[in-house]
C-alpha cells in the first residue's frame, strides 16, 4: 500500500492562506481572525466493564480534563460501547444510572469494621482488613476441616465458609478465584452471575 | 427437497453483527452534502466558499445521476476499486468538464476565467496526469488550485462505480490491507462520523475521499497508528460538539470525527470544511492531520515521516 503525500498535513494560518481556498479566490482570512477566540477542549473517552452482573456488558466512559496538565479529571457520562461484541451499546437501567454510581455521595471507598456488639463502624486500613479476615478464616477452616469422610474417604472439605466472587471478573480472574477457593477447601463457591 | 447450489442463499449479516462496509446512497448523497454546506454557510466566517463547495456538490449529484460507466480493467481484486490499479475510464473527464462548466457562473471570476483557460488547453494526455496528481497529492502534476475540481470529477466516477458492488460481500479488510485505507478504492478516509440510528447507532465509520463508501473501526483507536490508550478527543470550548479531534499522544496525529448524534444531517468534507479553526489549533498544539479533504489541498502535505 502506498502512502501517498497528501495523507497527512499540518493546517495553519499560513498554510491555509496558500491552500486551494485561497488560490480558488476565497480569503479564509475573517475565519483565520476568529481562531484566536477559540480554546482547545481535551476530552477523554475510556472503555471499561459494567460491574452489575455477569452479562459485563461493555462501558464507554466520558471524562473532562487534561491529566497533562494537573487538572483534576472527572467523569461527566457513562453509555454502552456500540462495538462490544455482547452487548453491542445497550445497558439496563442499571447500567445506564452508573454515573450515579460513580458520583454517589455515600459510595464507600475504603473498608469500615463494625466490631460484634457494636453499632458503630470505624474506617480500617486495607492491611487491617485482610488480615483479620484471613484470620478468621483461618480460624474456622482449622475447626471444620473435614479431611475424609465416613467410608474413611479423602474429601478434603470445608463447608462452613461460602464464597461470593465478582461478576465483572476477567477470565483469568476468575480461574485464580477457582484455584485460591478450591484449594482451601471450600466447596459453596458462586459467582455474581445474576441480579 | 433438492437444493439448488447454481442459487446460494445470500449472506445477510445478523442484526447483531456489526456492517462493516455502507456504500454510498448515489440518490442523494451530493444533494445532502450540498443542503449541509448551505446550513452551515449562513453566518459563516467562510460563507462563501461553503456556498461555491455547496455548488460543486450540485453539479457533482447531477453528473451522477446520468454517469453508469461500466467496471473497467483493474476491477476485481481484494480491494474491488483500487485506486493505484483500476484503468479509468475517460468518461471522468465529460464529468469533469460537465462540472466546471455548471460552477463557473458560481466561481469567482478570475478563478472561473483561469480554469477554464487551463482547461481549454489540456488535452486528453493533460487531464489524466491532472488525475494522477491529484490522486497522489502532486503539485507538481496537477495545480492545487485545479485539484478541488479534478477530485470532485473523479469522486463521481468512483461513486458510480460503487454501484456496481454489494456491501454484504465485503466483510473485511483483505489481508495485509491498512485500515485506514478504503477497502472499497484504496484510498485515505476524510475522517470519521459516529453514526446514529438502526443497525450502526453509536458506531465509527471512516468516510472515503474518492467513492464515499464509509468503513468500520472501532470507536478509540487512532486512525493512523491504531492506539487506543493514549486516544484522546479535542474540541472548541463551549463551542458545537459535533466535530472532534481524535487525537493520539503515540504518533501525534489527529483526525476528525463527526457525532451524527448531535447532528443527524453531519456530513465529513461539509462539517470539516466548517470546522478548520479546530485544526489551526490542534495544529499549533503539535500534531498532524491524517485525512485529506479534496476541497482543502495545501501544497505542504508529505508522506508519513518513517
Amino acid at each position: 500500500m502506498k502512502i501517498t503525500r497528501r495523507q497527512f498535513f499540518k493546517l495553519s494560518a499560513a498554510t491555509l492562506g496558500s491552500s486551494s481556498i485561497a488560490v480558488m479566490g476565497f480569503m479564509p482570512g475573517e475565519a483565520l481572525a476568529e481562531v484566536r477566540q477559540f480554546k482547545l477542549a481535551r476530552t477523554t473517552e475510556t472503555r471499561n466493564t459494567c460491574p452489575y452482573c455477569s452479562v459485563a456488558c461493555g462501558l464507554i466512559m466520558y471524562s473532562i480534563g487534561d491529566k497533562a496538565k494537573n487538572a483534576k479529571s472527572e467523569i461527566i457520562h457513562i453509555e454502552g460501547d456500540p462495538d462490544h461484541p455482547v452487548s453491542r451499546g445497550s445497558l439496563c437501567p442499571k447500567g445506564a444510572g452508573l454515573l450515579e454510581f460513580v458520583h454517589s455521595k455515600s459510595r464507600i471507598t475504603f473498608p469500615e469494621y463494625r466490631a460484634p456488639g457494636s453499632n458503630e463502624w470505624k474506617r480500617v486500613s486495607w492491611e487491617w482488613a485482610t488480615e483479620r479476615i484471613a484470620k478468621l478464616m483461618k480460624e474456622d477452616r482449622d475447626q471444620h476441616f473435614i479431611a475424609k469422610n465416613d467410608k474413611g474417604q479423602t474429601v478434603n472439605r470445608w463447608n462452613t465458609v461460602g464464597f461470593l466472587a465478582a461478576s465483572a471478573s476477567s477470565n483469568e480472574a476468575g480461574y485464580l478465584t477457582h484455584k485460591v477457593v478450591r484449594s482451601l477447601g471450600i466447596v459453596a463457591l458462586d459467582n455474581q452471575a445474576r441480579v | 427437497m433438492a437444493i439448488d447450489r447454481s442459487n446460494p442463499i445470500p449472506i445477510i449479516p445478523s442484526a447483531t453483527e456489526i456492517p462493516f462496509l455502507l456504500l454510498p446512497e448515489t440518490e442523494n448523497l451530493f444533494f445532502d452534502r450540498a443542503a449541509r454546506l448551505k446550513s452551515l454557510a449562513t453566518g459563516h466566517a467562510m460563507a462563501d466558499y461553503l456556498g461555491f463547495v455547496a455548488e460543486i456538490a450540485l453539479a457533482q449529484q447531477q453528473a451522477l445521476n446520468s454517469l453508469h460507466p461500466s467496471l473497467p480493467e483493474g476491477t476485481g481484486g481484494p480491494v474491488p476499486l483500487d485506486h493505484t490499479r483500476l484503468h479509468r475510464d475517460p468518461v471522468w473527464q465529460q464529468v469533469l468538464r460537465q462540472i466546471i462548466a455548471a460552477v463557473t457562473p458560481k466561481a469567482p471570476p478570475d478563478y472561473a476565467r483561469w480554469m477554464n483557460g487551463l482547461l481549454e488547453k489540456a488535452t486528453p494526455g493533460d487531464l489524466e496526469q491532472w488525475a494522477q496528481g491529484m490522486l497522489e497529492g502532486d503539485p507538481q502534476h496537477c495545480d492545487i488550485g485545479m485539484m478541488p475540481m479534478v477530485a470532485a470529477a473523479l469522486q463521481v466516477y468512483w461513486t458510480a462505480l460503487t454501484r456496481h458492488l454489494e456491501a454484504n460481500s465485503i466483510r473485511h479488510h483483505p489481508d495485509g490491507h491498512a485500515a485506514q485505507q478504503c477497502p472499497v478504492c484504496n484510498a485515505p478516509p476524510v475522517g470519521s462520523l459516529v453514526r446514529s440510528g438502526a443497525t450502526t447507532q453509536g458506531l465509527r465509520y471512516l468516510a472515503c475521499s474518492l467513492c464515499n463508501a464509509q468503513w468500520h473501526m472501532e470507536r478509540i483507536h487512532c486512525v493512523n497508528c491504531g492506539e487506543s490508550a493514549k486516544v484522546f478527543y479535542y474540541g472548541i470550548e463551549g463551542g458545537d460538539d459535533t466535530v472532534q479531534a481524535e487525537s493520539c499522544d503515540a504518533c501525534h496525529t489527529y483526525s476528525k470525527v463527526m457525532h451524527m448524534e448531535k447532528n443527524p444531517a453531519a456530513d465529513v468534507i461539509a462539517d470539516d470544511l466548517a470546522t478548520l479553526p479546530l485544526d489551526v489549533l490542534v495544529g499549533e498544539a503539535g500534531f498532524e492531520r491524517y485525512g485529506p479533504n479534496p476541497f482543502l489541498m495545501t501544497e505542504t502535505g508529505h508522506a508519513a515521516r518513517d
